[in-house]
């Protein structure tokens, strides 16, 4: 597994590079306002989104166009040890990114209300993204990669007009949306589901492993 | 050593082989205690299977053409030239028996046969 | 000596064709030939041992070991040249030989870099520059360099040049040479099975039909040209794809061996002729039969 780790590596430094170069990009447009940052990175969630599935886009679209795992179905590997590699950096990187705003915000001297929904903010879009792309992964391996970017495409397109539509319906609630939110974020018990989530991580690892075999 | 299989012969192919080796002894090509090459480079040489190489060496090993001490190799066996030569005669009596019943269809004799030979030793000694 | 492997009834079925109750085994230090038509189920028997395709039913041991629960063990004793070649196109040769040897236990650098210059292939072309040939002589050369005890060809010679073709087989004939080293080759062009096997199966419609030593077949199969009424009637019944003609007639045995003392005096007088036959020719009364 070893092995394969070091392959998919670049993939994963990569984006986090892009990650790292956008932000620090955003921070100077927005003239140094660190929290409006964070907020646009954590509500906008597609940062978090696009550094997990942005690699796996990558790797994947690779490994269809030079029939990659045909080569490597060749050599003494296991399935484990292919698809254990790519959510092993997936995990990681998610666990620097949510780690690293945590520990953002714990340094800084923001309202209680804000940095509760905030951390929660991040702990749900980390969490979402490993399950989006462990799904991804039991997809690319059941439909093939290429009938998975259609889906996700579509997917991706029609979710991005559900701000449009809150916005629409709930726009004189926002403030209570906001308080709703709140509310619902700070009680959440993270000891409990990140645990759940991780469980839930790795057993979609097992099933598409076993998907893609055959 | 010239080994070459006919496909006009008849023969399994591990006879050939093996009846080849066995004239290549008779004939002092192959002398006695000579190592034989393995049968493998023998397979790869001829481009014969090795079971069919394998074959006939066995073959030769029960006739004692041969022997194999393991680790090292198949020798030529100190052969009673005495008795291939009565083996060869043997085999020549057939040929000529086949020959002289061929020779009958078209009306030729032993007699013939015998006048045939005798001009041929005469060639051949003058 | 153990068997390096061992398929037990293999079944596999796909829709609209069956793998059916294949049985194999193989030897240490052989060439095993697989022919058979198209599509007769010899890449899927062969896939099945390398575990890219998963058997519905039976057992299968390679170096006497199970075979799925062990498989990234076998892998690393197993070369395998696929029917296609897939490699990472932008990527250099050398760049693929390094890439591929840290996966195994017994990689041989120099043998390795001895088998690309012997091949000419350039160490920094990339793959995409390859031709088919060169790709797959890229192939064995990987998998040879890792002192593999098994080496798995499915139609190596497909779509390679006469020359090529020629080169490839002459060196999978010496691959057994020191006895420790076996050699399955899968091919529908039976001339290449002709060339280099020790044992010959033929697989038909997803059974196999025939497992024997090849020399042993070309002993026992021959055609006999005869003329008119040289041959015993019920000699002449027993003849595979018998050809009439006014000039002789001509029939396939393949029991060779025991009527050939029957057929001696017709030999001599000239009335029946013997003549070799072509794996393929035994091949094609198989599938006549069927």
């Amino acid at each position: 597994m070893l092995l394969m780790i070091k392959k998919y590596s670049h993939y994963f430094l990569y984006s986090t590079f892009v990650f790292v170069l956008l932000s620090a990009l955003l921070l100077v447009l927005i003239h140094g306002s660190l929290q409006t940052v964070i907020f646009a990175v954590l509500t906008c969630g597609i940062f978090i989104y696009f550094n997990a599935l942005g690699p796996v886009f990558g790797s994947e679209q690779y490994e269809e166009k030079n029939k990659g795992y045909e080569f490597l179905k060749i050599l003494p590997l296991r399935e484990l040890d292919i698809v254990g590699a790519k959510f092993l950096w997936v995990l990681l990187v998610d666990a620097v990114f949510v780690g690293g705003i945590l520990l953002v915000l714990s340094k800084s001297t923001w309202p209680e209300k804000q940095l509760v929904l905030f951390r929660s903010l991040a702990l749900i879009n980390g969490s979402i993204s490993l399950l989006l792309v462990a799904f991804s992964y039991v997809f690319i391996f059941w439909i093939g990669y290429t009938k998975y970017v259609i889906v996700v495409l579509s997917v991706l397109v029609a979710m991005g007009f559900v701000p449009m539509i809150i916005m629409k319906f709930f726009i004189e609630d926002i403030d209570q949306m906001l308080l709703d939110t709140y509310n619902f974020t700070a009680g959440l018990n993270w000891f409990f589901i990140l645990p759940v989530v991780f469980l839930v991580y790795v057993g979609l690892l097992f099933i598409a492993a076993k998907i893609k075999k055959y | 050593m010239f080994i070459v299989v006919s496909p006009l012969n008849p023969d399994p192919l591990y006879k050939q082989v093996a009846d080849q080796i066995k004239d290549a002894i008779a004939s002092g090509q192959l002398k006695p205690e000579e190592k034989l090459p393995s049968i493998r480079e023998m397979s790869a040489d001829l481009k014969i299977s090795i079971i069919t190489i394998k074959r006939a060496y066995s073959d030769l090993e029960n006739e004692n053409y041969i022997y194999t001490r393991p680790g090292m190799g198949s020798f030529v066996a100190d052969i009673n030239r005495e008795k291939l030569r009565a083996e060869k005669l043997e085999e020549f009596t057939q040929e000529i028996k086949k020959l002289l019943k061929t020779g009958e269809k078209f009306g030729i004799t032993a007699d013939n046969v015998i006048r045939i030979v005798k001009d041929i030793k005469e060639k051949n000694n003058g | 000596m153990d068997k390096i492997l061992e398929l037990k009834n293999v079944t596999k079925k796909y829709r609209g064709f069956i793998l059916d109750n294949v049985s194999l085994s193989l030897f240490p230090g052989f060439i095993i030939g697989i022919i058979g038509p198209n599509g007769a189920g010899k890449t899927t028997t062969i896939k099945i041992i390398m575990d890219m395709v998963k058997a519905d039913k039976g057992n299968i041991q390679v170096f006497g070991k199970e075979h799925v629960k062990n498989i990234k063990e076998i892998k690393n004793r197993i070369g395998y040249v696929g029917e296609e070649q897939n490699f990472y196109m932008d990527k250099t040769v050398a760049w693929t030989g390094k890439f591929v040897s840290r996966f195994y236990n017994r990689w041989d650098t120099n043998m390795f870099e001895n088998l690309i210059s012997k091949f000419t292939i350039s160490r920094s072309k990339k793959i995409k520059e390859l031709s088919k040939g060169m790709k797959v002589k890229l192939s064995l050369a990987l998998a040879l360099s890792h002192d593999p005890e098994l080496i798995i060809l499915d139609e190596p010679t497909a779509g390679l040049d006469p020359v090529v073709r020629r080169e490839l087989l002459e060196l999978l004939r010496k691959i057994p040479e020191n006895g420790d080293k076996s050699v399955i080759i899968s091919s529908h062009i039976t001339d290449d099975i002709a060339r280099t096997a020790d044992i010959v199966n033929f697989i038909i419609d997803g059974r196999i039909v025939l497992s024997a030593p090849k020399d042993d077949l070309l002993d026992q199969w021959k055609r006999i040209h005869y003329q008119e009424g040289a041959l015993d009637p019920l000699m002449v019944k027993t003849l595979i794809n018998r050809k009439e003609h006014i000039l002789g007639n001509s029939g396939i045995t393949d029991r060779f061996p025991r009527i050939k003392d029957s057929l001696a005096e017709g030999i001599n007088e000239g009335k029946i002729r013997i003549e070799n036959v072509t794996l393929d020719d035994i091949l094609i009364a198989y599938v006549k039969e069927r």
